[in-house]
């Protein structure tokens, strides 16, 4: 069975508690780029609870899902999947349409519906049906594999599979092991304010990746004033950074940027850390391109954060960044925007392999997927 | 009793030896270096002249200084003065690299695992005695364990380390990985370049972890009334100028990462390149001991002061007379490892047992020479040009700044240019002076 990709860990730990736990009508909605990973994460979780299955095509209209809801209930199903096409992006009047079947979607189906959908088709609903898109239950993002370093920071190698359950307890032990020592620093009458704050950074993260996120919150939110009772601006802000995974994992998606581009973004410039500032510019582009903000997330990268990794010669970043604007070209997919976006992804590939990244496969296949046919290596045009 | 000859003090001139403060060769230039002062650098760990914390101010914990000048100029020298100083307030960890990597193959993973080493021998300072928490030491220890102890790759690294240092674990067992880690890098292993990755490919896996661990370290140092960690790097500034680039451009920016106070020696281009060039670290440059004004009037206190550090190592009978001393120091350019150069030129040069005026020219003409290969042709006229500017000419071309790190520029406090003195000797240098003197 296909891993659960480490950095996917806590939003399919999330998924695995609300498919498990909801009897009654919940609305999951669950962002994914990949057919194959989708099929691979739903039967991760028919092996815990079995879940019917309706595929929509492009074609079908959102009566299609009601009526095929409907006879999967008859038969006792009490979870559901909800496959969308993921290469095609439903239009206005299809999300409309779905708005106003909503409460006949409830009452026909009384179990929890994940429906998997691209990440297109999430930014059409939250515009186009909002009553629908406020019955949300979760929206969890299974798509963004590749991202900034500092996302990745602290937290295991995403670039090696690791079992969920395994993963899991070895946070779980860790987070154990923190709170001790958390503990016993309280009981201190002079605690240890900065490593305190350091193990609180981390189990912010590791909390995130339990799917445990009022709890990663709380803890960011600590260390993120522990920081700044330190005078460690720099760390504070990138305690904050850590809050803002929340708010974007929750569809809090104005309140996360607020919180970059306030509280975030100024203290990089302040200090003139420009790297961080490029990397924080890159969490403000993901936000606006999951609002469907395209044009200004395109900017960003194009004259903001690629051209500072470009000067600092930060090449693993700068491979990253080109992957994430690529697939940013993808989603917006006109045609010039996938001859530019293969173009990213033929210069990331090459950058990946030339420093022996695992990166290179992932990019690969992200390539193959997207445009049917392999990546082109260097020299193979020669060849 | 017979005094000693002067070549029992041809070795006092071997410019690879170490002058700590309080050898009997040092001789404190820090006055005759122009407008030069150390209270930039010792003011960014808020500390005053004497290198005590000024009041009211609390230690640093991740300040970062690029201390860059001239190859030969002293750094390293004052560096070790720095070292004294600071260390009444931090606890300094002065690493002087070109005696434990190879500094003509050097990368970031190197410098990190000579960090994090530098940080277990502090564990390990009996005196101390620091007992770190195993919430922090664990996760560097499971890095290292699962990058590099488990792989197949790297077997002979555990193979090497003894038994019972692997039954102790913990801080000796990372202190003894360190070092072979560090050895099989130095010693050119087979798979040097493949454990380099490893380490480079991890870094944001351990940077959270080891700044987490240099923070409880300096909380523990803190309650035995210690200072705060401070990291001297000494030896950056030997990498060629090529590798330069390439690790002033991009690694330095991974090791300011890593959130503690930290001296890092850089060769003079990198600190007059413009750009972002290590954006955490503040600049600091030791110009050359300033022996001449920009329009070329003599400073004759500061000549006397490098005829001083001559003869800290070698009475002034071994001379004709101090004048002879004088032009040795001319021609250096106030240059520290070129004067010593020069010396030991006559050295070469000598048959009795005194150094005279007419031994030291030829040494003049010798070392003169070994700086024509470093001059391109298109390089005279510049030369000729900036030096008739009296240091008003400083706009950093691509040129320049290599004629700057070959040492044919040199630069003095408060910042002007003008060409080595022994390069004014060579005849190309002279026919460029009188063209442009018939142009004009």
């Amino acid at each position: 069975m296909v891993d659960v990709r480490g950095e996917h860990s806590g939003a399919f730990l999330r998924l695995r508690q609300l498919w498990t736990r909801r009897c009654h009508f919940s609305l999951v909605l669950a962002m994914v780029d990949n057919p194959d990973y989708r099929d691979a994460l739903m039967a991760r979780l028919d092996a815990v609870q079995p879940g019917a299955r309706i595929d929509l095509t492009p074609a079908d209209a959102p009566a299609v899902w009601l009526q095929q809801g409907e006879a999967q209930c008859a038969q006792g199903l009490r979870r559901l999947h909800v496959c969308l096409p993921l290469d095609a992006r439903h239009g206005d009047p299809w999300w409309q349409q779905a708005n106003t079947l909503r409460e006949r979607l409830a009452d026909a189906m009384p179990t929890l519906q994940v429906v998997w959908l691209s990440q297109a088709d999430v930014d059409t609903a939250a515009h186009q049906a909002p009553d629908l898109w406020n019955w949300r239950e979760a929206v969890l993002d299974f798509t963004a594999w590749v991202i900034q370093p500092e996302r990745t920071a602290g937290l295991p190698d995403p670039t090696k599979a690791i079992s969920v359950g395994t993963e899991a307890a070895a946070l779980t032990e860790r987070l154990a092991q923190i709170e001790d020592f958390l503990a016993r620093q309280a009981q201190l009458p002079d605690p240890d304010e900065r490593p305190s704050a350091h193990l609180l950074l981390e189990a912010a993260r590791a909390h995130r990746q339990l799917g445990q996120w009022e709890q990663s919150t709380a803890a960011a939110q600590r260390a993120a004033d522990l920081f700044a009772a330190c005078g460690d601006a720099a760390h504070a802000a990138q305690a904050k950074a850590e809050e803002t995974q929340i708010l974007r994992l929750t569809g809090s998606l104005d309140q996360a940027l607020t919180v970059l581009t306030q509280d975030v973004l100024p203290v990089y410039e302040r200090l003139g850390d420009v790297r961080s500032k490029a990397i924080t510019l890159g969490l403000i582009a993901d936000i606006l391109q999951a609002r469907g903000q395209f044009d200004e997330a395109l900017r960003i990268y194009r004259e903001e954060e690629l051209p500072v990794y470009e000067r600092l010669g930060d090449a693993c970043s700068l491979l990253r960044g080109r992957t994430n604007m690529a697939r940013l070209l993808m989603e917006r997919g006109t045609k010039q925007d996938q001859s530019e976006a293969a173009h990213l992804l033929s210069q990331a590939y090459q950058a990946a392999r030339d420093m022996q990244l695992p990166e290179a496969d992932q990019i690969a296949a992200l390539h193959l997927a997207r445009f049917g046919r392999p990546i082109a290596r260097t020299g193979d045009a020669a060849g | 009793m017979t005094e000693p000859s002067i070549w029992s003090y041809q070795d006092n001139f071997d410019f690879r030896r170490d002058i700590d403060p309080d050898s009997p060769f040092h001789y404190p230039l820090e006055e005759h270096r122009g407008k030069y002062s150390r209270s930039k650098m010792l003011t960014a760990f808020h500390l005053d002249g004497s290198g005590r914390l000024r009041p009211g101010a609390k230690p640093k914990d991740a300040e970062a200084v690029l201390f860059g000048g001239h190859i030969g100029c002293g750094k390293s020298t004052e560096l070790r003065d720095y070292a004294q100083l600071l260390q009444q307030t931090y606890t300094v960890h002065h690493m002087e690299l070109t005696k434990t990597l190879d500094i003509n193959n050097l990368r970031f993973s190197d410098l990190l695992i000579a960090l994090v080493h530098a940080l277990m021998r502090t564990f390990e300072d009996a005196q101390l005695s620091l007992r770190p928490e195993p919430v922090f030491l664990n996760p560097v220890l499971n890095w290292f364990d699962t990058r590099i102890v488990k792989q197949e790759r790297f077997k002979d690294i555990e193979g090497e380390i003894k038994a019972e240092v692997k039954a102790q674990g913990g801080i000796p067992l990372l202190a003894s990985l360190l070092a072979t880690m560090t050895a099989k890098v130095r010693g050119g292993a087979s798979y040097r370049e493949e454990l380099r990755r490893e380490v480079r490919d991890g870094f944001l896996q351990l940077l959270g972890h080891f700044n987490a661990l240099i923070a409880h370290a300096n909380a523990l140092l803190k309650h035995q009334s210690r200072g705060p960690l401070l990291f001297i790097m000494d030896g950056t500034d030997k990498l060629s100028k090529d590798d330069a680039n390439a690790f002033f451009q991009a690694d330095v920016n991974q090791l300011g990462q890593i959130m503690t106070n930290l001296i890092v020696c850089a060769p003079i281009s990198v600190l007059l390149e413009s750009g972002i060039t290590a954006q955490r670290f503040t600049k600091a440059q030791l110009p050359m001991v300033k022996i001449f004004e920009a329009d070329g009037t003599p400073r004759e206190q500061d000549e006397d002061a490098l005829i001083g550090l001559v003869l800290k190592r070698m009475p002034l009978r071994c001379f004709d007379e101090r004048e002879t001393v004088r032009l040795l120091v001319q021609k250096s350019g106030g240059h520290v490892r070129d004067l010593l150069r020069l010396i030991r030129a006559c050295f070469s040069l000598l048959d009795g047992e005194q150094i005279t005026r007419t031994v030291a020219e030829q040494a003049v003409q010798e070392v003169a020479s070994e700086y024509r290969r470093l001059v391109q042709q298109s390089d005279w006229a510049d030369l000729v040009a900036i030096d008739q500017s009296q240091g008003e000419e400083k706009d950093r071309t691509e040129a320049r700044l290599r004629l700057l790190y070959d040492l044919v520029l040199l630069e003095y406090n408060n910042y002007w240019w003008c060409s080595h003195p022994l390069v004014r000797t060579l005849r190309p240098y002279q026919n460029a002076l009188q063209k442009a003197r018939a142009d004009g």
